[in-house]
């Protein structure tokens, strides 16, 4: 697993904390979610 | 030149941007095109920008900038996505950078046809006077206002009982009312070319090798001045060798061309421009075609969904197969593939003789040209335009296929109710089992009518009690949760009337967006949300009893007419 995808996991824990204790989440949240979903829209292309 | 004054002369002189996100694959990308070719048409004056994703938008850049002024480009390799040296400070550096460069835009509207959760978020993350499509909010929830989204949303990738082709619903969500393409007079050259492209982005999307070998070797032992280029991307090359390299078409050697992996898009493009036709699957290709008018047979296969994806122009053939499980989701374990051998090759082999003696693909000649015991497996339709929209008929003879009834009733539906159009379409030939379906789906419409009756009684009660005197928290609370047995109840119509799934599906779209930042005008957006839902019901409940009523007559003349001849 490289760099990137270990620091998005611990990012997303991060955020799911906010989220579940019913916080909102800043713009900066909303473009780490972005950067994972790209990773993983691109994990999923390269698979099929 | 007061304050005001400047104001209101700047408005004038703005010049009004719409950003487009598509962040799909390249055929999306090409029905996006097709989809603002009108705007740029009727309003020269907006700027038109797309934000899209590197791999599939810089291949097709010579296409995109007649459409778009200015293009963004997401790119996983600048962001740092596929490298195992890069961190996350570095990709939200550059993240950031993009987001610097679009900052310069000053965005009217922004307008996501992606759909995907990522387009959802990178809407989220652009500022913009107003937003169509899916955005998320500092909530993570995924919101959509637009109403032509919230059926897009509905219905797309959801069932086969979507009726509109993906071009129109993106016409519709940009807001821009349908315009038939002109139909393009064709000159074919002495030496007719077909493209063929035997591939498509999954296995269960594309036949065998075998079965575009013995259509090709028909095509050209029947042809004997027809040539066939094979077109493919570089990963459909091993493909590519083992159709041309079958020894039966050993023969044919100079007349089948195989680019696969040869040209760029620009250049495959040039290819198909010039071409009499084009086979092939559900791909790219097909839409490339329709933009240059070359006439198209498409083989739909899989989780292909021809009424949305069938190349957008007129005179467009596709074949689907009659096949239970027809079309399927991505999803569905599939061993066999029995749609694969549904759709038999005589039949594709005759549409092409047919097509390129310059003859008329219709009903007659679907049932005068071809074996009725190969027609029971396969639905053949055609393309056209009715008041602008896109429209696939079904020219194999007899009683319509249930899909194809509800998606005639959704079509009218969907156009009178959100599009305020009204569609006029003949009666749909019934048989006994289309007969007793449509009755079975009157009930569960009935009740669906109920439940969004009480829907308005509630939210009204609400209403009133909110405005009253004194409101009791606790009636507010029990006509809540009187409005929450009601979405739950629409859940059980759904099981007993599963061809209602887009209605039902449509009013809770409906209601997880309702308008509004205070009880009042939520409990009103409720409102109009069940009485929406009930005019929709009621709408289709009208066509299904006419349907049947018109049916019903027909049986009574034949019935006549058998005892007559008694």
């Amino acid at each position: 697993m490289n760099s990137i995808n270990d620091d998005l996991n611990k990012e997303f824990d991060r955020i799911k904390k906010i989220l579940d204790s019913g916080g909102s989440l800043n713009p900066d949240d909303l473009k780490i979610i972005l950067l994972a979903q790209l990773a993983e829209e691109d994990q999923h292309e390269r698979q099929s | 030149m007061n304050a005001k004054v400047k104001e209101i002369h700047e408005s004038k002189n703005k010049i009004h941007t719409i950003a487009i996100i598509q962040l799909t694959r390249i055929g999306d990308l090409i029905q996006t095109a097709q989809s603002v070719s009108d705007l740029k048409s009727l309003h020269p004056e907006y700027r038109l920008i797309l934000i899209a994703r590197s791999q599939f938008a810089k291949p097709l850049r010579f296409l995109l900038e007649q459409y778009f002024d200015k293009i963004y480009y997401l790119n996983s390799s600048t962001l740092g996505l596929n490298s195992p040296d890069s961190n996350l400070k570095s990709s939200l550096a550059s993240l950031e950078l993009f987001f610097q460069e679009l900052k310069n835009e000053s965005i009217d509207a922004l307008i996501n046809l992606s759909f995907s959760k990522t387009s959802a978020y990178l809407s989220a993350c652009i500022k913009a006077n107003h937003k169509i499509g899916t955005y998320v909010d500092a909530n993570n929830r995924q919101l959509i206002n637009d109403k032509w989204s919230q059926v897009l949303f509905s219905t797309v990738m959801r069932g086969p009982l979507n009726p509109y082709s993906l071009v129109d619903l993106f016409k519709n969500i940009i807001g821009i009312k349908p315009i038939a393409p002109k139909e393009q007079l064709i000159i074919h050259s002495k030496i007719p070319n077909i493209i063929l492209h035997p591939f498509a982005s999954s296995e269960r999307k594309m036949w065998k090798q075998e079965k575009w070998v013995e259509i090709i070797y028909k095509t050209l032992k029947d042809n004997d001045k027809c040539t066939i280029t094979i077109v493919g991307d570089k990963n459909e090359v091993l493909k590519s060798q083992l159709i041309v390299e079958n020894p039966l078409l050993k023969q044919f050697s100079s007349r089948l061309v195989n680019l696969t992996g040869k040209t760029s898009i620009e250049e495959l493009s040039s290819v198909v421009s010039t071409a009499q036709l084009f086979i092939g699957h559900d791909s790219m290709v097909g839409h490339l075609s329709s933009l240059f008018s070359v006439p198209t047979v498409t083989i739909a296969l899989g989780n292909v969904r021809p009424h949305e994806t069938t190349p957008y122009q007129a005179n467009a053939i596709v074949l689907s197969p009659r096949t239970k499980c027809f079309p399927c989701f991505p999803s569905d374990q599939c061993a066999y593939t029995q749609c694969h051998h549904d759709i038999p090759y005589q039949i594709v082999n005759n549409i092409i003789k047919e097509k390129l003696n310059g003859g008329t693909i219709g009903s007659d000649w679907v049932k005068k040209s071809n074996s009725g015991f190969h027609l029971s497996s396969v639905n053949i339709y055609k393309s056209h335009f009715q008041n602008s929209y896109y429209n696939l008929e079904n020219l194999s003879e007899g009683a319509s296929e249930i899909h194809d009834l509800f998606r005639t009733f959704y079509k009218i539906s969907w156009s009178f109710v959100v599009g305020d159009l009204e569609d006029n379409y003949p009666f749909p030939k019934l048989n006994q089992t289309t007969h007793r379906e449509l009755l079975e789906t009157l009930n569960g419409l009935q009740h669906l009518f109920e439940l969004s009756e009480f829907g308005q009684k509630y939210s009204k009660y609400i209403l009133e009690e909110i405005s009253s005197q004194t409101p009791s928290i606790s009636k507010i609370k029990e006509f809540s949760k009187k409005i929450d047995e009601i979405d739950n109840l629409q859940t059980i119509v759904l099981k007993t009337s599963p061809f209602l799934a887009p209605i039902i599906d449509y009013s809770k779209v409906r209601k997880g967006n309702l308008f509004g930042d205070n009880v009042v005008k939520l409990t009103e957006s409720s409102y109009y949300a069940f009485e929406e839902t009930a005019q929709i019901s009621s709408v289709m409940y009208e066509l299904l009893q006419n349907t049947i009523a018109e049916y019903k007559i027909i049986q009574g003349k034949n019935k006549t007419t058998n005892d007559l001849n008694k």
